[in-house]
């Protein structure tokens, strides 16, 4: 009987097998050509090139390592966000049900040339492309300094109200199916969703650099 | 393949790396950039979920380099964080979810690989493929196994615990993975001495 593979592949890195099959091996013209073709395999794999990371990753990066602490205090602003969100969503979804063609016509935000902005891709605008960058500009908003101390009310407004804008096209996302959105609608969902995110992340970073904004 | 192993940095450029210096972190960057895309796009084979888990693991270097002691452990101790994050990814609900999961994880590990599957589609491709393309065919979980103890020098003691599982799991992963890529590779390099099944043993 042949020796299997996990017993060719301890043969072959030196590890301890039984003695009938390593007897068995170095008789068996199969067994030991299985064992130079493991070997190719692997040494196949260690010649793998090297591959090469897109050459802008590291503005990201730099940014994305800022020191972000874990805020402390409970955010009710944030939570009558989120539930106002959720109400206003309830009702865009049975608006959008009852005539699904509006969705289609659901604006496009037009957002200053956010910072961030000028690291992303230009011309990839598919929705796989505009799902990663909304991930990428998630990760960067994270990694973000928590905001301290005191801010204009109107900046604080106009934060809450770009997330709240953020929360319903999640939660039109979230329901694409239910919906009934075409692929071109989610399209641009996902486009309004990157188009806020930069917004967003171009006022918090703002914030940062000037606190009493 | 230059690999982590010549990743070495000098000790002045870790100092000031330590002490905030933006611009020593980049260098440190420049070195341990390609490795650690390479290995997530090995392990991950997808370019935007690589520069993820390159995205993830500069932002862990620069926050924890003050825990470094050494120098010389540099280039091993960044390849933890990048090989971490990777399982960590597979791990994901994300990853999870466009996947469409993998049993060899999320299961109890008894995932059939029969070649004949692998070794119908790959014929039916009907072009060569080299051994990166030989990776896609595995499960995330075999890939990731074997592209640690082939390529990255793992054994299989520290795959299990990396996993969460025993070294027995690592080994068995990889000698089904070796039998897939028999199936995928000697399909498609037409290798008559290279048709035996695990069953003919």
């Amino acid at each position: 009987m042949h020796a299997n593979t996990e017993q060719l592949l301890s043969l072959r890195d030196g590890d301890p097998v039984s003695v009938d099959i390593t007897a068995h091996v170095k008789t068996c013209p199969e067994c030991r050509g299985e064992i130079a073709r493991l070997e190719r395999v692997r040494d196949a794999l260690r010649a793998l090139p090297e591959a090469e990371p897109a050459a802008n990753l590291w503005e990201t990066v730099a940014v994305g390592s800022l020191d972000r602490p874990t805020p402390s205090r409970f955010h009710w602003a944030s939570a009558l966000a989120i539930a106002a969100s959720f109400v206003m969503g309830v009702a865009l979804m049975t608006r959008l049900q009852q005539s699904s063609d509006d969705a289609g016509q659901i604006p496009l935000e037009t957002t200053p040339a956010a910072t961030v902005a000028s690291s992303l891709p230009a011309g990839e605008r598919s929705m796989p492309a505009l799902q990663l960058s909304s991930r990428r500009l998630e990760t960067l908003r994270a990694a973000l300094p928590r905001r301290q101390g005191v801010e204009r009310a109107a900046t604080a407004m106009t934060i809450v109200e770009l997330e709240d804008r953020i929360a319903l096209v999640d939660l039109k996302l979230n329901n694409a199916d239910a919906l009934g959105l075409t692929i071109a609608q989610e399209r641009i969902l996902w486009k309004e969703r990157v188009n806020l995110m930069q917004s967003l992340i171009q006022v918090e970073y703002a914030l940062l650099q000037n606190p009493g904004r | 393949m230059p690999g982590f192993s010549d990743c070495n940095v000098e000790a002045a450029i870790l100092a000031r790396a330590r002490r905030g210096d933006m611009k020593a972190h980049e260098i440190l960057y420049r070195v341990y950039a390609a490795p650690v895309y390479t290995l997530a796009l090995r392990m991950l084979q997808n370019p935007s979920q690589a520069d993820d888990i390159l995205q993830e693991t500069s932002i862990e270097v620069i926050r924890k380099l003050d825990t470094l002691r050494e120098e010389k452990t540099f280039p091993g101790w960044v390849k933890r964080i990048a090989v971490n994050k990777c399982l960590g990814h597979l791990r994901s609900a994300w990853n999870r979810r466009f996947s469409g999961g993998d049993p060899d994880i999320d299961g109890d590990g008894s995932r059939s690989y029969e070649g004949s599957d692998l070794g119908v589609d790959a014929a039916g491709a009907e072009q060569q493929l080299d051994a990166a393309q030989a990776l896609g065919f595995l499960s995330p979980t075999a890939r990731a196994v074997v592209w640690l103890f082939e390529v990255e020098g793992y054994t299989h003691q520290e795959i299990g615990q990396l996993m969460g599982r025993t070294a027995s799991f690592s080994k068995s992963q990889l000698s089904r993975a070796h039998q897939k890529l028999r199936a995928v590779l000697g399909s498609m390099e037409g290798d008559e001495s290279c048709t035996q099944t695990q069953s003919s043993y």
